[in-house]
């Protein structure tokens, strides 16, 4: 009965690697679609999960080769939501329409200045504001502490100053 | 305060917690440093980034995906997957032919509150005369109630979703089919438990078939209105490698429909255990409302739904909503020969329940009438309602046993 054992080893860490795949792609789909296939990486090292102290950093450890990788197998995650949620991004504690539109237009900018970073620094960065620590961050990345800081930082300089620049520019400009 | 210090604040998640003083310390290194200005920036943009909740479904899904075939599907291998007895002709995805027997279940009474186990034998293969095992006399005979008042809410459990096995690489290679008979519990919530091989033609099918039996789910069985477990259920699955001899066709355009029929499969399934697990956890209303969404997207005419609907009003407890769900379902299998695996015990159940003998009566009737003289069906199902039948005086001579 590998199926109940398996979901009892995953189901703990659900929440995180969602958060953590959302950061990294951007959008519910992708996010989704790390997240299962994870799940299918997971299975098929069902041996492996079982025996780890640290399951969370071993599944993120997968989340960030996939995404690093390029999510190379999607074609093979043909399992959707359907309907109901697909569309309800927004939780119901929304803030008003105003706070939403400004809040969404930052989002907007960020998650586009972030498309403009390579695979790497965005894995590091999206991983590391989840509340990952150094440590867990480079048993993730098997990079070494001080190459990994060093791209963190570069990382977030580029952030940093593409938002900057995207800043400056008029957010809306009337096309003629 | 260098950038070392601003990145290590930064990396060890600090920022939000900083004394005055710290603070006004880097503050003053911001306004000077463009990169680390622009690194702290970046940092709390990313802070705020807003994470939507977990999809309440995800688990179940990225579990489904987790336990698909993972290696590319074997050519031109035919796959009638069986989902709730319904065949799904025209299937190529996989590489296993899946022979599915029907799995007896006895008919309790209500009054008999424990249950006895299943009968051992598989009954009817859906492909051939059915052929009764040696231990099919010992099949439990019902066990003498035949009072009117008596009302008989037992339905034999169906099978409901079911994932085909992967076909061993090596006997796959060397064209090699097999068999597995096996025997499960079925939980009270549907799941598969205690698989274990009664006999194999070769070992090497018994891993994929226990692998895969264990991911099946079942409506589990009702009795007295509850859903309970069922003990000893027997089935056999069944590998038949492809076939050499098949006409030349566009390869493409298989593996394109193949490839189609999977998706849908899979997404199916998928929807299917969302009603499942809402039942598991008796919310009706939400089975009820996910069905509902399924007829929407793959429409109203799957006998695999109705089925389940017909389930779902028997647990509400909602029995003429559950006869008119089962005679849709019956209605909606393509042929005569498909309508074998419809749910015709629980609809004559169902019909005994509301007292409409005649219609009970007719139901056998009608089931009898799919199969030739002589040949054998789901005997060890409905003898006992047959009995039951024949003790009001109601009988029919293709009921009676040769």
């Amino acid at each position: 009965m590998a199926h109940p054992e398996f979901r009892e080893l995953v189901a703990p860490h659900l929440t995180a690697l969602f958060r953590s795949a959302y950061r990294l792609t951007g959008n519910r789909h992708d996010a989704e679609d790390v997240v299962q296939e994870v799940c299918v990486r997971a299975y098929t090292h069902l041996a492996t999960l079982r025996t780890l102290e640290q399951p969370k950093t071993w599944l993120l450890k997968i989340a960030y080769r996939v995404f690093v990788d390029g999510l190379r197998r999607r074609t093979r995650s043909p399992v959707r939501a359907t309907g109901e949620e697909l569309d309800s991004t927004r939780s119901s504690d929304e803030p008003t329409p105003e706070e939403s539109a400004e809040a969404e237009l930052a989002e907007r900018r960020l998650l586009g200045a972030l498309a403009k970073l390579d695979r790497g620094q965005r894995a590091l960065l999206a991983l590391q504001v989840e509340g990952y620590t150094v440590a867990e961050l480079t048993a993730m990345t098997d990079l070494s502490a001080d190459v990994l800081k060093a791209r963190l930082y570069r990382a977030r300089v580029r952030l940093g100053k593409l938002l900057a620049a995207d800043g400056k520019a008029p957010t809306f400009a009337l096309v003629k | 305060m260098s950038c070392n210090d601003i990145a290590s604040v930064l990396d060890t998640h600090r920022a939000a917690r900083l004394a005055p003083a710290e603070r006004a310390k880097i503050d003053l290194h911001l306004a000077a440093c463009a990169d680390c200005s622009a690194a702290w920036h970046a940092h709390s943009e990313l802070l705020a980034l807003r994470v939507p909740p977990v999809p309440s479904t995800l688990l179940e899904r990225a579990l489904l995906a987790s336990r698909l075939p993972q290696s590319a599907p074997a050519r031109r291998a035919r796959v009638p997957l069986v989902v709730g007895g319904a065949l799904l002709a025209g299937a190529a995805a996989a590489a296993v032919t899946m022979s599915v027997l029907r799995e007896p279940a006895p008919i309790v009474s209500a009054q008999a509150g424990e249950q006895t186990a299943a009968p051992a034998a598989p009954v009817a293969a859906d492909d051939e005369p059915a052929t009764l095992g040696d231990d099919a006399g010992s099949a439990p005979q019902g066990d003498g109630v035949t009072s009117v008042e008596l009302v008989e809410t037992a339905l034999s459990i169906a099978p409901l979703v079911r994932r085909p096995p992967d076909y061993p690489p090596d006997a796959l290679k060397q064209r090699l089919g097999g068999d597995v008979q096996l025997t499960f519990d079925v939980t009270a919530a549907g799941f598969v438990e205690n698989v274990s091989v009664v006999k194999s033609s070769d070992a090497q099918f018994e891993a994929p078939a226990v692998r895969a039996l264990s991911t099946w789910r079942y409506l589990p069985r009702i009795v007295a209105g509850k859903r309970v477990a069922s003990t000893g259920i027997h089935t056999i699955i069944r590998w038949e490698p492809p076939s050499d001899n098949e006409p030349p066709v566009d390869q493409r355009l298989e593996d394109a429909k193949a490839e189609a029929y999977l998706r849908e499969f899979v997404a199916f399934s998928s929807d299917l255990e969302i009603a499942l697990n809402r039942l598991s956890a008796d919310d009706l209303r939400g089975a009820e409302l996910q069905l509902d969404q399924m007829q929407a997207i793959y429409g109203a005419g799957r006998p695999d739904l109705l089925g389940f609907y017909g389930y779902l009003f028997t647990v509400q407890g909602n029995y003429d909503r559950a006869i008119d769900a089962y005679e849709k379902t019956i209605a909606a299998f393509p042929t005569p020969r498909h309508q074998r695996s419809a749910p015709w015990i629980p609809l004559a159940n169902l019909y005994f329940a509301r007292h409409q003998y005649d219609a009970a009566l007719d139901t056998l009737v009608r089931q009898r009438a799919l199969y030739e003289t002589g040949q054998i069906n789901n005997e060890g199902e409905n003898k006992a309602l047959i009995a039951k039948l024949r003790a009001l005086g109601l009988t029919h001579p293709s009921l009676e046993a040769p």
